[in-house]
């Protein structure tokens, strides 16, 4: 059992760190500086990350563990160019057995509740769907059903907008659009479920950085701002609040590292249900977090000015992808009461 | 990174989990019945014998040199048997061989990590709960021994116990903190009377107070230099907030795969906020193995106040699976015996004890946060 981190993912810790942290948004306003956002995509191009999971990319497919870490920096410090859209794709097309080509499809679309990957219709039109973490000119992959299974296509994405995370925008795809499918890609059920599953990783790890971020923020306004002539961080009343949020913070990574190196060290149900916890627990303990954080801001913490709002709308995004806590909590109840041998199956071998 | 076992420690899995077909005492989980603690001194030898307890402590002093990773395979083991959890001494270990002389370790910690001896803790009294430095129990030099005058309360085991590791004032002058001493005092003597405390889920076994009106302590008893006793303290209240030495995950566990036993035999009267409630214990449980295996990875400063985070995950999976319980216990038809109310009045002591959450929570802020102390 070695549950610390390579040399090799603590050096990837630190290339990922000082590039998100060098430009990501430090301000509200620096989220509409075209050129900081610019800089950040070649510095992310330049690194090879989106490339992380793609095998024709390099010679080895990143690990879990690597997505995670990746994950997380770019929620702590806010990255607002795409990544989960493009990783995402990239492991669908590496499932389907097309490889690389990102020019292809940026993104993925899903149903419209986020759960998982869109099933559009035999006929090659779409029903509606959102294409997650979109640029200009995006283009998203969804399912058409084809026998057992599905066939992979793709289609194109309009109406980009960022309705509620202000770092990553979303797009639609409408009903009747028309698809187009990909010749020779085809994916099984379990596939489909294994794209989610990478999903809920990454999405999890960056609940787990936003969070911290949020508490970050929050823990360096309380040691300066001032009243009755001492620092807020000096009330217990505030730090208690900090204090909790710490060990939210602290019981999410843990939770969320667990998932990442289970995706592939794992068999799929084993890997699939360390997910389906981390998303419960991230999911339940993420927002809490931000709000501690926006009310340890006081007024100005409910401005559009302050970045805690970032955070937390970041946080309600990411809640929602690849299914909600609620959907994978009631999932795990109605599994642990049908079979409970599987409460034990997983420790181990 | 690997959270997999080794070759070494499956092969230790295995033999453990073969060993417990035969030797589960089947008692039901420590704290809920007193059952559990009339037998805890059979269970901890029974364990130390077969060579499943004191893992991680040193040959010298008769534990085993093995990393922490065996420790929680123990725990994990012991949760997916349905067996009792290992005993939770691992603080005053921890505390002996990091404060003890060589000679003091020799002396008393192999009787402590096999079980052959019961031990106590005499920290808090009546008027020192959370603000500890403020003890009045007092040890007096009187030739090669102390005199020893105090109460002490919420001592565990204390029915049992052959031995107490007590605090007392040695030096009534010095500051607050400084002038506190911890010795090594044999419970078997005249002056030393003990009185349980039932909890209330009605446990007599588990809890008491000790009277101690002119004990005698050796001075060779004596734990570390005069002073010391602070120093002493911390370490234990900090390893006593450690989930490795208690190994609380495997109570836990225990209790969440009984409750969905209950509830599977009942499935269909479970509303689903219970089943709800039920799974999110799960997801706890599961958060504080895995939080347990990552901290097994990292050095940290025992004095940032990583413990306090620990202690207070820790308390919210007790406080998860209790809620569970609870659900349980309302529902008649879940708990004919008793057992899930008792489980969830235990819960509620999680908070208190080892440091209340408020101390907790102070620490974090002032020694992981920099906050500052609150004025």
């Amino acid at each position: 059992m070695k549950t610390e981190f390579t040399a090799e993912q603590v050096e990837l810790t630190r290339v990922v760190e000082n590039l998100a942290q060098k430009l990501g948004p430090a301000s509200v306003d620096a989220l509409s500086d075209e050129r900081r956002r610019a800089a950040l995509r070649d510095g992310i191009d330049a690194v090879g990350i989106l490339d992380l999971r793609n095998d024709e990319g390099g010679p080895d497919v990143a690990s879990g563990v690597e997505l995670g870490i990746v994950s997380q920096i770019f929620g702590r410090h806010l990255v607002d160019v795409p990544f989960l859209g493009p990783v995402v794709a990239a492991e669908t097309r590496r499932l389907a057995g097309i490889g690389g080509d990102a020019a292809e499809s940026s993104t993925v679309a899903l149903d419209p509740a986020g759960r998982g990957l869109a099933v559009w219709e035999p006929d090659g039109t779409a029903s509606p769907s959102m294409a997650i973490d979109v640029d200009a000119g995006a283009t998203a992959l969804g399912l058409i059903p084809s026998g057992e299974g599905y066939q992979l296509a793709v289609a194109e994405v309009i109406d980009i907008h960022r309705p509620v995370d202000l770092t990553r925008a979303v797009g639609s795809i409408p009903a009747g659009a028309p698809v187009r499918p990909i010749v020779g890609a085809y994916l099984s059920p379990s596939d489909v479920e294994r794209v989610s599953v990478v999903g809920q990783v990454a999405v999890v790890s960056d609940l787990i950085g936003a969070m911290g971020g949020a508490h970050e923020l929050a823990t360096d306004y309380a040691k300066i701002r001032k009243q009755y002539g001492r620092t807020i961080g000096s009330f217990q009343a505030v730090q208690h609040a900090l204090a909790e949020s710490v060990a939210l913070v602290e019981g999410a990574t843990s939770i969320g590292r667990y998932a990442a190196w289970a995706l592939d060290a794992l068999e799929n149900d084993q890997s699939r249900r360390g997910a389906h916890i981390a998303k419960i627990y991230t999911a339940g303990v993420g927002r809490r977090v931000c709000e501690t954080a926006i009310q340890i801001h006081g007024g100005i913490g409910n401005t559009w000015d302050c970045l805690a709002h970032i955070y937390l709308r970041r946080v309600l995004h990411s809640t929602e992808l690849f299914g909600t806590g609620e959907v994978h909590l009631e999932k795990l109840a109605q599994e642990l009461l049908l079979d409970n041998t599987s409460l034990t199956g997983q420790v181990g071998v | 990174m690997d959270y997999r076992d080794s070759a070494d420690e499956l092969e230790f899995r295995h033999r453990l989990r073969k060993w417990l077909v035969e030797n589960n005492p089947g008692l039901p989980a420590a704290s809920t019945d007193d059952a559990y603690w009339r037998r805890a001194a059979q269970w901890h030898r029974s364990l130390y014998q077969a060579g499943f307890f004191g893992m991680r402590w040193p040959s010298s002093v008769g534990g085993f040199d093995l990393p922490d990773s065996y420790e929680l395979i123990v725990d994990e083991e012991l949760a997916a048997a349905g067996a009792p959890p290992k005993p939770g001494d691992g603080y005053l270990i921890h505390a002996l061989l990091t404060h003890g002389g060589e000679e003091l370790k020799q002396r008393f910690v192999p009787g402590l990590i096999s079980g052959q001896q019961r031990w106590c803790q005499g920290f808090s009294e009546p008027e020192a709960g959370s603000d500890l430095a403020s003890l009045r129990t007092t040890a007096v030099v009187d030739g090669d021994e102390y005199v020893i005058r105090g109460h002490k309360v919420w001592t565990s085991h204390s029915e049992d116990a052959d031995w107490c590791l007590v605090l007392a004032r040695t030096e009534p002058q010095a500051a607050k903190h400084k002038g506190i001493s911890a010795f090594i005092m044999d419970m078997h003597q005249p002056a030393v009377q003990q009185r349980p405390l039932q909890l209330m889920n009605g446990v007599a076994n588990e809890f008491g107070q000790l009277f101690i009106d002119g004990a005698r302590v050796p001075v060779d008893n004596l734990v570390g230099a005069p002073g010391d006793g602070w120093a002493i303290a911390m370490t234990t209240l900090n390893s006593e907030r450690d989930p490795r030495s208690l190994g609380f995950f495997a109570r836990y566990r225990k209790l969440v795969l009984d409750q969905v036993a209950a509830m599977s035999r009942h499935g269909g009267h479970a509303s689903r906020r219970e089943r709800e409630n039920l799974a999110w214990a799960f997801v706890q449980t599961e958060m504080l193995r895995v939080h347990v295996q990552r901290r097994m990875g990292e050095r940290h400063d025992p004095d940032l106040g990583v413990g306090s985070v620990d202690k207070l995950l820790m308390t919210w999976v007790e406080e998860a699976v209790g809620h569970a319980a609870c659900d349980l216990a309302r529902s008649g038809s879940f708990d004919g015996d008793g057992t899930w109310l008792s489980s969830y009045l235990y819960s509620r002591s999680q908070s208190v004890m080892g440091g209340t959450s408020e101390i907790q929570k102070n620490l974090i802020a002032n020694r992981l946060l920099g906050l500052g102390a609150a004025g």
